[in-house]
């Protein structure tokens, strides 16, 4: 097999033209032309979980991810039919006001299926829209402005039950039975994280984990601790997530350098299918404010 | 002027190993699918490797495949 000799940063080799390295400290490839290193940065790393370092910073001005997580009946994430869907959707975030986030065609959406949105553009009290309305408006308790947070949204394809659980806790904070099919399917296009109805917030991400099936049994496990409040990060490779978005954990990332792509690490990150966050405006960063 | 590495077809080694121990650098393997190595923890380290599948450039580094996406083709 072909195998690349390796040098440090601090102890780079001579150049000579052509010579390819890894670099062990930078796990970069290296290319001297005789005179300059040729430098490539890796992209992603796949490997063993190796903690949570990182998250990712929005300023509320005009910085967001998007993804195009397909969720319409013909677009391949969720079951192709109405009665038979299920999912999870969790992450971390520590907002300081504006929109949270959408699961909809395009962020101004009149439309959606998900709304995670303040009650004005740059208010700091939370209301969930799903199922076709807004079911939901969170308490100063239930998510701590200034803090981090963690939010799970579930739906059973066996009695089409929605539950909202709020920073590990158990018993949801809101439950809704939909008795029609999913409601705005058709909207279901794209998703979006720090953008939403009213424009953009001023919030933090982190460790964001997509499930097309209901994980609701799993929450303690997601939470990283059966205790309410007392949760953190934790490896999710045995819950197999469809996407997981690690903020910068297996990137090439440094406090407040830009977060571009993000990649997804899940399981359908394998092959040519990729799900990656990319930019949608703004220039969100990397920033060493984890969880 | 560069030396650019050529790619060979990826050959399997033997039962144990997916990866061929007959090509040296700048001859790396290329897989047609990254799935039939991406799990493989047995690369020798610094392991460099090519997947058609995803155009990306991979190389293990004893715990973990470090990769580079394609900027561009010609």
């Amino acid at each position: 097999m072909s195998t690349l000799t390796t040098h440090t940063t601090a102890s780079r080799d001579s150049h000579s033209i052509g010579l390819c390295k890894f670099n062990t400290t930078s796990k970069a490839i290296e290319v001297s032309d005789g005179n300059s290193w040729y430098i490539y940065d890796y992209d992603q790393f796949l490997g063993s979980y190796t903690g949570n370092s990182y998250a990712v910073s929005y300023d509320g001005t005009d910085d967001y991810h998007t993804v195009a997580l397909d969720g319409t009946s013909t677009g391949g994430v969720l079951a192709s039919s109405d009665t038979d869907i299920a999912l999870t959707l969790s992450f971390w975030f520590k907002p300081s006001g504006g929109d949270i986030f959408g699961w909809q065609d395009t962020p101004t959406s009149t439309s959606p299926t998900i709304l995670f949105t303040p009650q004005n553009a740059s208010g700091t009290t939370y209301s969930l829209y799903y199922a076709g309305a807004y079911r939901h408006t969170f308490s100063s308790s239930e998510i701590v402005v200034g803090s981090w947070n963690h939010f799970m949204i579930t739906r059973t394809a066996s009695t089409n039950t929605w539950s909202i659980f709020c920073n590990g806790n158990s018993t949801p904070v809101d439950t809704f039975v939909q008795t029609n099919s999913l409601s705005n399917r058709a909207n279901m296009t794209n998703m979006y994280f720090s953008s939403a109805y009213y424009g953009h917030g001023q919030n933090v991400f982190d460790e964001i984990a997509f499930w097309n099936s209901d994980q609701s049994s799993n929450l303690s496990t997601i939470y990283g601790s059966s205790t309410p409040g007392s949760g953190s990060p934790v490896d999710l490779t045995s819950s197999q997530p469809y996407c997981w978005w690690r903020m910068g954990d297996n990137e090439s990332a440094s406090n407040g350098s830009a977060a571009g792509t993000i990649t997804n690490t899940g399981t359908s990150s394998t092959g040519s299918t990729n799900y990656d966050l990319t930019v949608g405006g703004g220039s969100p960063t990397y920033t060493n404010s984890v969880v | 002027m560069f030396v650019l590495p050529t790619f060979g077809l990826g050959v399997i080694a033997s039962p144990l190993s997916v990866f061929d121990p007959d090509l040296t650098f700048p001859t790396i393997q290329v897989f047609d699918n990254e799935s039939e190595f991406i799990d493989q923890t047995n690369a020798p380290d610094y392991t460099i490797v090519h997947a058609k599948d995803t155009d990306k450039l991979y190389v293990w580094d004893g715990s973990a495949w470090y990769f580079d996406s394609k900027n561009s083709q010609i």
